[in-house]
């Protein structure tokens, strides 16, 4: 059952990536109704999560 | 204040539906993008989750002598359909003013038949002692006569082969079959549990086959394969072992499970806001006003020509919610803003 991907030197980091795309895309879906708008205000939340949180790591990485 | 733009229809019901299966509710209301689109996102984040902690994430609770219930179980509950089984897993495994959800109470409903897989540990037999992987067939069943001890009541019997752990141990060569009987039951990991293995812990006694025949006797603590059915797993409640267990096999993927299926909950309660109430800023393909010009009636959401009526100090219209829907019974009641006083000089 378990995924042997998982049980070896898996980088857990790569699963924020799946939860980026599916907040970014529910969270503006709630917002408006036309599909066009709901993709373009994801990808750029999307974009803007990811470079927060890759800005972060860098900061924590340079402050370890 | 309505437009045939979206139609909720029965918001109350879509809300229901969305919560049951995330994706139904707004596939009920004629909007098949964001039906697919909450029931890829949602069911995908769940589903990950699942997996991530195999199967084991999604449970009502965790230990019953004291109490303790998982506040992610909340969370989770916003999925529906998905975990909702947990309420009916924990009754099931929890008779009524029973504490029998323990591993050391040992309850065997039915005769178990199936492949089983584990280590005999301080094995004695003719000419030597050591420990074996083994692997073969298990059938225990209740015991009407007390069977072979009193207290575990359960009879059992176990054929397989041996193979060495360490190859310095022991002289009895890999593949020697046995024929085993269960002499005493020290655990049996409940019937309704996550897991499609069912683990056990017993002492064996019986015989070594084949020209190295003999007496032997030994301790297995193994597992039977895929012996549990879904309906005995689903949603199953883990309970103190079981979690640590847990921790144990998968680490931080249990941990990492359980927040995707939390977050696949929350992100569910946002849909079911959004079929019962519909978008939050609108259509999505409203004109900006121009700065400094009136507002279109009825456009509300932040930036539009309410937040300006208030910011020029005009009466903003009267709405009853997002002007683009129909259907909106949960909309919140409008207002209008009082007339502004005449500048005092």
């Amino acid at each position: 059952m378990f995924l042997p991907l998982f049980a070896t030197g898996f980088n857990v980091t790569w699963l924020l990536l799946p939860l980026i795309v599916t907040v970014s895309l529910v969270y503006n879906a709630t917002r408006y109704e036309l599909p066009e708008k709901i993709l373009r205000r994801a990808l750029r939340m999307g974009l803007y999560i990811f470079a927060f949180m890759g800005g972060s790591m860098v900061l924590l990485f340079l402050f370890s | 204040m309505s437009s045939s733009r979206i139609d909720l229809k029965n918001p109350a019901l879509a809300a229901v539906l969305a919560w049951l299966v995330p994706g139904l509710g707004h596939a009920y209301q004629g909007r098949w993008f964001k039906a697919a689109l909450y029931s890829i996102c949602i069911w995908s984040t769940f589903g990950c989750g699942w997996v991530l902690g195999d199967g084991k994430v999604v449970y009502y609770n965790t230990d019953l002598k004291r109490g303790r219930r998982p506040i992610g179980y909340a969370a989770q509950v916003m999925v529906g359909v998905a975990s909702l089984p947990a309420f009916l897993q924990t009754s099931r495994a929890t008779p009524r003013d029973e504490m029998l959800f323990r591993r050391e109470n040992i309850s065997l409903e039915r005769p178990l038949a199936g492949e089983i897989e584990g280590v005999l540990v301080n094995a004695q037999y003719q000419g030597g002692h050591g420990h074996f992987k083994f692997r073969g067939q298990i059938e225990i069943e209740p015991s009407t006569d007390g069977g072979f001890d009193a207290r575990s009541g359960v009879a059992g019997r176990l054929t397989g082969t041996l193979s060495k752990i360490d190859e310095a141990e022991t002289n009895l060569p890999d593949g020697t079959e046995v024929d085993l009987k269960i002499t005493f039951l020290r655990s049996l990991e409940p019937e309704i549990f996550p897991s499609p293995h069912r683990e056990l812990q017993c002492d064996v006694k019986g015989q070594l086959l084949g020209p190295n025949g003999g007496d032997f006797e030994a301790g297995l603590k193994g597992k039977i394969l895929n012996v549990r059915s879904i309906w005995n797993r689903y949603a199953a409640p883990l309970d103190a072992e079981g979690v640590e267990a847990t921790h144990g096999d998968l680490g931080k993927f249990f941990e990492i499970g359980l927040v995707y299926t939390w977050i696949a909950g929350l992100l569910n309660l946002l849909a079911i806001w959004d079929a019962y109430e519909g978008p939050a800023y609108g259509y999505g393909d409203e004109e900006a006003p121009p700065a400094g010009s009136a507002p279109p009636p009825g456009s509300g959401g932040p930036g539009s020509g309410t937040d300006q009526a208030i910011a020029a100090g005009t009466t903003a219209p009267a709405t009853t919610g997002n002007p683009d829907l129909i259907g909106s019974g949960g909309s919140s009641g409008g207002f209008t803003l009082p007339p502004t006083p005449p500048p005092t000089t």
